[in-house]
């Protein structure tokens, strides 16, 4: 919401120092004809499938606040670790990248549950993930917190105790030559 | 009787105008193409309300081709010049964001179609030589008609 409230700071400023200028009409008719334009894309978008906003208000339903991230840590899986797991029964990987990467290549057998989007899953348990098993979250790079976020949301929300992170993230995945797939279901075949 | 405006400055206002305009214009394109990758792009910067997303995803690619033609035309020039400046110092705001949260993710700048360019320093170097671009684009003043 902060981000929120310096973009209006931002549009504000932008105004006054149009207005000093002597620049304002033409720049509110620059402004004007953007949003106006992006608009219209919004709505002529074909099928208008944005990136659709969680079912509820997440902050107020199931927020960053209720995730113990202070001091929360999820243990590290190494690729060689990850590569002897992969395709064991009860061993899950997630991936937390956004969906077109994931369309793009993921881990066989790799469900995708882009980080941004798991706040607003309300309904985790209905997963396709085993309580009992094992899940390994992994994200784009070896720094990259999604995969680790991700991790802390499954577990906080009793979707899956044993949860580790993919040390190096898909990046350390591909460097290791090891096996990837395309498309949009964990198998990689495209659907029709 | 006003003073003429310096042949450098003009070189580099020409300069400005035509890199910083082509810039935008094409980031623009790419991202209008599709909405629905730089909709998640904007998602995964964790700094919005969800239902800025697709409102984002759209309006910021349309005033990035706005203000590019405005630039490269000639035509509301300065005024382009404004619009994409206070888009760039909000571009800058949230690379400088990403990089203290330490979150690791792919600028989005130029959709999906282009490269992947990771969200940190250099990118940070790329956007203040694209607002030094701009402000070397609004500087001459503007022909009025008499």
């Amino acid at each position: 919401m902060l981000a929120l409230l310096l973009v209006v700071a931002l549009t504000v400023a932008t105004v006054a120092l149009a207005q000093r200028l002597e620049l304002l009409p033409d720049v509110l008719a620059v402004i004007g004809v953007s949003v106006i334009a992006g608009l219209a894309v919004l709505v002529a978008h074909p099928a208008l499938e944005l990136v659709a906003p969680p079912p509820n208000d997440a902050e107020a339903t199931c927020g960053v606040d209720e995730i113990p991230l202070v001091g929360a840590v999820v243990e590290r899986v190494s690729v060689d670790e990850a590569q002897v797991l992969l395709g064991q029964p009860g061993v899950t990987f997630v991936d937390a990248r956004p969906g077109n990467y994931y369309v793009a290549a993921h881990i066989p057998g790799a469900m995708n549950l882009p980080a941004a989007d798991a706040e607003g899953l309300l309904d985790m348990q209905s997963l396709p993930i085993p309580p009992e098993g094992v899940v390994i979250t992994y994200c784009d790079g070896g720094t990259c917190e999604q995969s680790e976020y991700l991790g802390l949301v499954l577990r906080s929300r009793d979707v899956c105790q044993q949860v580790l992170v993919l040390e190096g993230g898909w990046q350390a995945w591909v460097a290791a030559e090891a096996p990837t797939v395309a498309g949009p279901s964990p198998d990689g075949e495209v659907s029709p | 009787m006003t003073t003429p405006t310096p042949k450098w400055l003009v070189v580099a206002s020409v300069l400005g105008r035509l890199i910083a305009g082509a810039v935008f214009i094409y980031a623009g394109i790419i991202k209008l193409l599709d909405p629905v990758a730089f909709a998640q792009d904007i998602a995964n910067y964790q700094a919005f309300p969800h239902w800025t997303w697709n409102l984002a995803a759209t309006i910021v690619p349309a005033t990035e081709i706005i203000g590019g033609l405005a630039l490269v035309t000639g035509f509301k020039r300065r005024a382009g010049a404004i619009v994409l400046g206070s888009l760039t110092v909000a571009f800058i705001g949230l690379i400088l964001s990403v990089i203290i949260r330490g979150i690791n993710l792919d600028c989005g700048c130029f959709g999906e179609a282009a490269e992947a360019s990771a969200v940190g320093w250099p990118l940070l170097l790329r956007d203040l030589g694209l607002l030094l671009a701009i402000v070397a684009a609004y500087l001459p003043p503007e022909r009025r008609e008499p």
